[in-house]
């Protein structure tokens, strides 16, 4: 049905008409301007990136994504544009071995508005810590320890922890990586912009630039730890405001905003409080966890890589279901189904015991799998026509390193096969 | 590089659509005439952002076409084909708002922008509606003017800007959500 906004929206652009002289005009000072010149006369031209971006894997770690993707925001923001001296800022920032900084969330997710506080320290040595706070208490700290090959979070109000123990790979990137600028720098240095020209913050003369790009934002978001502990899927609209202190050539503050893509959450970012280069405290990274703190979930991914807790968490699923695998492997289908289930139950009169330990698998090695699309192999997953009944059925297959494949069967039987024979496999 | 015309409603001119991307991978390949197309393409939506501010139409002339040439020079520093609309906005609000400034005989931050009034030779009613168009965010102002402004269907927004079709629907669907609220604020 026509929308009577689409009317009026229709009717303003009739009454803002046509200007047909505008093109040649503009050709004609062009031609004038520029002469024979090429377009790309004084820059240096580029080759459109069309695809998604390769992120760094650090982004994958982060334990509160939206943040670091601000500071990601801010390297990639130094390119040289005139005014301040961007290269000179990118050339010192790309020293800096440690940064603290505090950022303020607020915004709305799945209906809810929710403001944070996050103080964060990122070392290249140590890893990264976060700390959150709601209304000034701490309720949630989040380590990723590059010397363990862990990343911890614990929730302080339940008194309860996860631990995701990390490959040797990704523990060895994390520490190649982790709170490096300049690895950062490169990842990241690439996007368009515009300059926001000066403005004035807190008496410090600033200028500024503002950066959109979804994409980076969903690449960024898109590893195993990232994007689960954003709590959302994909960012869709970003734009994002660096503001550098003319002056010193140090960053002062970046806004962030975030719109995600089911169109119902938004998040609001504004990060300041930067010290550059500053001194971090052992302790800072010394985590030990309280006693009568009790484990909530403990993840490790190099047992999902081989693909036994990938099928614990299904069999826990299909007892759950009474029968069935999750339709889909994301980890929003997976929070979806997980709680129809519930619900249902809970109508019936049951009084069901979620497994948070299995569910929080389920929800992993959903990303893993997504992990394994985006690094192309080739993951598959059949949950919506394959039952604990099919024995011989792919459920869920990806290429490995050596060119075969992992599959995890209808009943959950782990077996690596020649591409010849999951075609047979896949055939029937 | 050899430019197709692309479809544009409103020069009669209809044969292959080309996005953002390939004419400006041509205009940076050396065609130039590629860049009219670009202009033609987004004339009225560069247009209504400069009215939206300046309220003159011949002002909103000069500023657009100030928008245009100073997109052309820059080209080659735009790194992502897709964020063009966008990117060519923002220009224009900057061009729009030099001319705000020089009025003012002054240079204003961008946020000043936002409290200017706008078009003054629209009614109200329309005056309104664009006022609050250009409070959108940049990727859903973009959908909305090339979709309602110049006449594209939404598969060809998507074509335009890369973007899949869904992510335009979604798009445009935020965009109403917000203009409905943006029209009850105002």
């Amino acid at each position: 049905m026509r929308d009577h906004l689409e009317s009026r929206l229709e009717d303003l652009g009739r009454a803002l008409g046509a200007d047909e002289s505008m093109a040649p005009r503009v050709m004609d000072r062009i031609d004038k301007t520029l002469g024979d010149q090429p377009v790309e006369t004084g820059t240096v031209k580029r080759k459109f990136s069309t695809g998604r971006l390769v992120m760094s894997r650090i982004g994958k770690l982060a334990a509160a994504a939206v943040i670091v993707i601000g500071i990601v925001v801010v390297y990639k923001a130094f390119k040289e544009t005139g005014g301040v001296s961007w290269a000179q800022v990118r050339q010192r920032v790309a020293t800096v071995k440690a940064v603290t900084y505090r950022a303020e969330v607020t915004g709305v997710e799945r209906g809810q508005a929710f403001e944070v506080r996050i103080e964060t320290i990122q070392s290249s040595e140590r890893g990264i810590r976060m700390d959150a706070y709601m209304n000034d208490e701490l309720v949630n700290q989040a380590f990723t320890l590059v010397d363990e090959g862990l990343f911890v979070t614990l929730m302080t109000g339940q008194k309860l922890y996860t631990e995701v123990a990390l490959t040797e790979a990704l523990r060895a990137e994390v520490q190649r990586n982790s709170g490096d600028p300049r690895a950062i720098v490169d990842e990241f240095l690439t996007g368009p912009y515009t300059e926001l020209g000066r403005s004035e913050i807190d008496g410090i003369v600033v200028e500024g630039v503002e950066s959109q790009d979804a994409a980076l934002v969903s690449a960024f978001l898109s590893g195993p730890m990232g994007r689960l502990s954003a709590g959302s899927e994909m960012a869709e609209d970003v734009v994002a405001r660096l503001w550098v202190d003319v002056a010193t050539g140090w960053p002062v503050e970046m806004t962030l905003d975030i719109a995600g893509t089911d169109g119902g959450s938004e998040t609001h970012v504004v990060v300041t409080d930067f010290q550059w280069d500053a001194e971090i405290a052992p302790e800072a990274f010394s985590l030990e966890i309280p006693a009568d703190y009790q484990p909530l979930a403990r993840v490790d991914l190099g047992q999902m890589e081989r693909g036994v807790e990938m099928v614990e968490a299904l069999a826990y699923f299909a007892e759950l279901s009474g029968g069935t695998y999750p339709t889909k492997l994301t980890p929003a289908d997976i929070v979806g189904e997980v709680g129809a289930i519930y619900e249902k139950l809970n109508a019936a009169g049951a009084t069901p015991k979620m497994d948070d330990d299995m569910i929080i698998k389920l929800k992993y090695a959903a990303t893993y799998v997504r992990e394994l699309g985006d690094q192309g192999k080739d993951p598959a997953y059949y949950g919506d026509t394959v039952t604990p009944a099919d024995a011989g059925k792919v459920l869920l297959r990806w290429k490995l390193d050596d060119g075969r494949y992992r599959i995890i069967f209808g009943d959950l039987r782990i077996e690596d096969v020649t591409p010849q024979r999951l075609a047979e496999l896949e055939a029937n | 590089m050899q430019v197709l015309s692309p479809k544009m409603r409103f020069f009669g001119d209809i044969s292959v659509l080309q996005s953002d991307g390939e004419l400006i991978e041509a205009v940076l390949s050396g065609d130039r005439k590629a860049f009219a197309i670009l202009v033609k393409r987004y004339e009225r939506s560069v247009r209504a952002m400069a009215m939206s501010m300046l309220r003159d139409r011949h002002q909103a002339q000069d500023a657009a076409q100030e928008a245009f040439v100073k997109a052309y020079e820059k080209l080659a520093s735009l790194r992502r084909a897709g964020a063009f609309g966008p990117w060519l906005l923002k220009i224009a609000r900057r061009c729009a708002l030099d001319i705000v400034g020089e009025r003012r005989g002054q240079s204003l931050p961008e946020d000043d922008v936002f409290e200017a009034r706008p078009a003054g030779l629209l009614d109200e009613e329309k005056e309104r509606l664009l006022a609050a168009v250009v409070k959108l965010r940049e990727s859903e102002k973009q959908a909305v003017m090339l979709r309602y402004f110049d006449g594209y269907s939404v598969k060809e927004v998507a074509e335009i800007t890369g973007r899949s079709v869904g992510t335009v629907t979604k798009q445009l669907s935020r965009a109403h959500r917000r203009l409905r609220v943006l029209l009850a604020e105002a």
